[in-house]
């Protein structure tokens, strides 16, 4: 560690009965950059340990009192040596020590005679090895941490979301209703002016109320423990175009579905999801010579993909990321909506464990695919 | 007071809630009685008979409660629990009205005997429509206890 100041030289603990060997190492070490602590038998040689807290420690295998196994395992028990580099020094033919080396938690070994130079460079090395290790466990540790209270915070805006959009609801409630009592009782008396402004209110506040209704629908999945059941795609598909029948016969739709089988989910959210593509499609279908949404399966067991298929006006692939983040609507198309359809639709499909995607381009149409992992197999 | 005038308790803190409820109940077509009480301390002294509804006369004995959850003073699930605690409150039905569709809160008031949880919709004829098919289902469709 050339460079390295006297007081941040890394500290060799060197435990070794041969006196004559103390003497080589210190010499050898200091000249190297390192500092060094002795200790000649094994149980002196934990109690230096607790002392110095050593960045290495060079230990012997044979010595009196407490070999050097002993004196590892003993060491590896310390709370602040759980994780120190510990190099054994064995005989050159002792495969044995080597082995019961590692399973008392060596690091590394060295066999003796021992050679200055190599041993230079290999406590160099282990250090180097060790520290990062250390810088490693400390960021994992931190992202580990970060990673907890993001999920925290996630939840604190859910609640904060469902809370408030639950109390706007009572307000809601008084708004239509009076509203709904002007219009009722009061219509003649208001004049034609009256009459727009009160239809115009009534108009914005069943606008909210859906926005509403959706953001709490958006803060809902994930907070609920409901239970799960097996659902029938196909009914609730047809259950979908079922309520969208009058826009769908209005705008002269064709609607095909294939056999889509059944998945395990809340079913209100899978309801969720059709009816958010399916109505997008019916919503952004422009003026097609011939309409046409398709709603099927593809692929095979894990790779099953479930699809909603449009021929309407597309989306430039320029926004593709956009418009499953919540809020983000297309300025070039007319429609009504509160932003967070697709949202929902994402939340719902990635609570379950599964992807959504879109491939699509302007005036090509767009098919909206997803996975469900908990598909049923027939 | 016409023996054959049904009597409502209406327990709603928000006035304009009230209110709807109210005209729900006025347009329909049967001739109950409403009594709107603004929170649980009061309804509770309407059923007791205390305070200001110490006149028996001035609080009969409702045949039917509808109690909004949230509520001042005295919760909603404390007055449910005081009328079902009590031996002669408690075969009076309580209908329990909601702006939330929290399922702990339902299942709470179900185990702690409420007769239905009705959540009260946004859309004004809906609402109405709500108010009167809970009248009507439990003044009309089904049998109640004597007083």
């Amino acid at each position: 560690m050339a460079g390295n100041g006297p007081e941040t030289k890394p500290l060799v603990l060197v435990v070794d009965d041969d006196v004559a060997l103390q003497m080589l190492a210190r010499a050898s070490l200091e000249q190297e950059g390192f500092a060094v602590e002795e200790a000649t038998d094994g149980a002196a040689g934990v109690e230096a340990f607790s002392r110095f807290h050593p960045d290495i420690v060079l230990l012997d295998v044979n010595m009196p009192k407490a070999d050097g196994f002993t004196v590892c395992s003993r060491i590896r028990q310390l709370p602040e040596g759980a994780n120190t580099p510990v190099m054994m020094m064995t005989g050159v033919d002792d495969v044995d020590a080597i082995h019961t080396a590692y399973e008392v938690g060596a690091t590394d070994f060295i066999t003796k005679p021992l050679n200055w130079v190599l041993l230079g460079y290999r406590l160099r090395y282990v250090r180097r090895a060790s520290r990062i290790r250390e810088e490693l466990a400390v960021s994992e540790a931190h992202l580990r941490a970060q990673a907890v209270e993001l999920r925290a915070r996630n939840a604190e805006l859910d609640s904060f979301a469902y809370a408030t959009s639950h109390d706007l609801k009572a307000p809601l409630v008084s708004l239509q209703g009076m509203s709904g009592l002007l219009l009722d009782e009061c219509f003649q008396e208001l004049g034609e002016q009256g009459q727009h402004y009160v239809e115009r209110i009534a108009a914005t506040v069943g606008q909210m109320a859906a926005l509403i209704g959706n953001v709490l629908m958006l803060s809902r999945v994930g907070r609920e423990e409901r239970k799960t059941e097996v659902v029938s795609l196909d009914e609730v598909v047809d259950l979908v175009v079922e309520r969208l029948a009058e826009t769908i016969r209005a705008r002269d739709v064709k609607v095909t579905r294939g056999a889509l089988g059944e998945v395990r989910g809340i079913r209100t959210q899978v309801e969720q999801v059709f009816s958010n593509l399916i109505g997008n499609a019916v919503k952004y279908l422009g003026a097609p010579a011939e309409p046409l949404i398709e709603i099927g399966r593809m692929g095979s067991d894990a790779s099953v993909e479930y699809y909603v298929r449009d021929n309407g006006v597309g989306i430039d692939p320029a926004y593709h990321a956009k418009i499953f983040e919540p809020f983000q609507r297309l300025k070039d198309v007319e429609a009504e909506g509160t932003g967070l359809g697709l949202a929902i639709v994402k939340k719902i499909v990635e609570a379950a464990g599964g992807r959504l995607r879109v491939e699509s381009a302007r005036g090509a149409g767009s098919t909206f695919f997803f996975t469900w992992p908990e598909a049923e197999r027939e | 007071m016409g023996q054959s005038r049904m009597n409502i308790l209406l327990i709603e803190d928000n006035p304009d809630h009230a209110e709807l409820t109210l005209k729900a109940l006025e347009n329909g077509d049967l001739t109950s009685r409403i009594h709107w009480v603004k929170d649980g301390e009061e309804a509770l002294d309407f059923l007791h008979h205390r305070g200001r509804f110490a006149d028996p006369t001035a609080a009969p004995r409702p045949c039917l409660i509808l109690l909004d959850f949230k509520l001042p003073k005295v919760d909603g699930h404390e007055v449910l629990q005081e009328i079902k605690g009590d031996r002669t409150l408690r075969s009076i039905p309580v209908v329990m009205l909601t702006n939330a569709d929290r399922g702990e809160e339902i299942a709470a008031s179900y185990r702690a005997g409420a007769n239905s949880v009705v959540t009260k919709p946004i859309g004004f004829p809906e609402f109405v429509e709500r108010i009167r098919t809970v009248e009507g289902y439990w003044l009309r469709t089904s049998r109640l206890p004597e007083a």
